[in-house]
């Protein structure tokens, strides 16, 4: 037992790096090349995940890069049923207030009873408001893709900066089966 | 050519679906991620399956790969969340068997110290990496990337995405954790290493390769 004591004794951290030695391959990398090789082409990701799955992905490298404003919660959600329904008028659902200086991180949830195999989507920005991406200013004033929805929650950050202090309506619209649903959410940009 | 540029290189290739330039991407690394898994997996038996498992979603994502990091700290950061999501997944399922954490101390047949001396050191590893796998997992992959594989606080920062402050919380917390499952008191030789660098300004982070000690 004093082998034992004398283990206990030595610091952790000094005990935890003379874990750090390399294994044998035994075969690991002639494995892990035939599951690459039928694994195919790595994935093309999807609009949103190409243009702001960076900024999604590394809030902590972003967030300074974009002077970004912290506590935006989730806003807009759509939500399909699959029973018929009239479409709802749009309406505004909730305020979002960030300062000029600022990008904001509007997470819309589109929220689905059932798994959608391809959802047409857009989002819509009006004059005075503009997307932000990689750090920069993007020149579209909306996007739309297509793109499957699960059952449940499927969230979409988006990035927004407005220019001047006002009140905008960005529109978030999905066409699921032929059937269009449209929200708008209330943005509203201060002073800051 | 210099070395940013055949690291630039190898990644648009790897992006363009060449397995061979991602396997050399990944040759410097291999080592680790398998050392990494080894704390999460249920077994060492599974290791290197959840290695693989993790290595292949990297090469799935790899167009997701902006430079918005280091490509180290990216590899490592998707590695970790697959890690992550396994234990999550087995967190709810019944835990393979593992062996008990209560020491195994055999007898060397010899009865030679220096053999004993081998046999105590390689039963303490087991014994370090089975008790690694019952700290928390919010704590876990900290303690390994800082204090097993020598990355720095910026760099295990950028893998985990949280401020260095928090990476400290979790060092802490995982070492006291660890400490409990070995069943060892506080050393106060410990004090000092877990204050170490504290208020020190975060040293500029290799964008390729772990801080090594010397």
């Amino acid at each position: 037992m004093s082998a034992q004591r004398d283990t206990e004794r030595r610091p952790l951290g000094d005990r935890l790096r003379e874990l750090r030695t390399d294994p044998p391959d035994d075969g690991f990398s002639l494995s892990l090349h035939k599951k690459l090789a039928e694994a195919g082409e790595p994935v093309e990701p999807s609009w949103w995940k190409r243009t702001l799955g960076p900024i999604f992905s590394q809030p902590r490298i972003a967030w300074p890069a974009l002077g970004a404003a912290t506590g935006l919660a989730v806003v807009a959600v759509l939500s399909f049923m699959r029973a018929p329904a009239p479409p709802p008028a749009p309406m505004p659902i909730a305020a979002v207030e960030f300062p000029a200086t600022k990008v904001a991180m509007v997470r819309v949830n589109l929220s689905a009873e059932v798994a959608v195999a391809s959802a047409q989507i857009r989002i819509s920005l009006p004059q005075g408001l503009s997307f932000w991406a990689d750090g920069q200013e993007l020149a579209q004033g909306s996007f739309e893709w297509s793109q499957p929805l699960s059952a449940g929650a499927n969230e979409i950050p988006v990035a927004v900066r407005g220019h001047k202090p006002g009140r905008y309506r960005m529109t978030v619209s999905a066409v699921i089966d032929g059937r269009p649903i449209e929200e708008e959410v209330l943005l509203e940009v201060v002073d800051g | 050519m210099n070395r940013g540029q055949d690291l630039d290189s190898l990644i648009a290739r790897a992006q363009g679906g060449d397995v061979r330039a991602f396997e050399l991407l990944l040759a410097g690394h291999l080592s680790q991620v398998r050392r990494f898994a080894r704390a999460f997996a249920g077994s060492d038996h599974d290791a290197d399956d959840l290695a693989q498992e993790a290595l292949l979603k990297v090469y799935k994502s790899i167009r997701l790969f902006k430079y918005q990091s280091a490509f180290s700290s990216w590899l490592y950061a998707v590695v970790r969340n697959a890690f992550l999501d396994f234990a999550k997944s087995r967190a709810g399922k019944e835990r393979t068997k593992e062996d008990a954490l209560d020491d195994q101390h055999g007898e060397s047949a010899q009865g030679d110290p220096a053999a004993d001396e081998l046999i105590h050191r390689e039963q303490e590893k087991q014994r370090l990496w089975r008790a690694l796998r019952k700290v928390p997992v919010e704590y876990r992959s900290a303690l390994v990337l800082f204090d097993l594989e020598g990355c720095t606080y910026d760099e295990v920062a950028a893998i985990e995405n949280v401020p260095v402050g928090t990476v400290k919380s979790r060092l802490s917390r995982g070492r006291a954790a660890l400490r409990e499952i070995l069943g060892e008191s506080d050393d106060p030789a410990e004090g000092d290493e877990n204050h170490a660098e504290a208020g020190t300004p975060g040293s500029t982070p290799s964008s390729h390769l772990p801080r090594r000690d010397s």
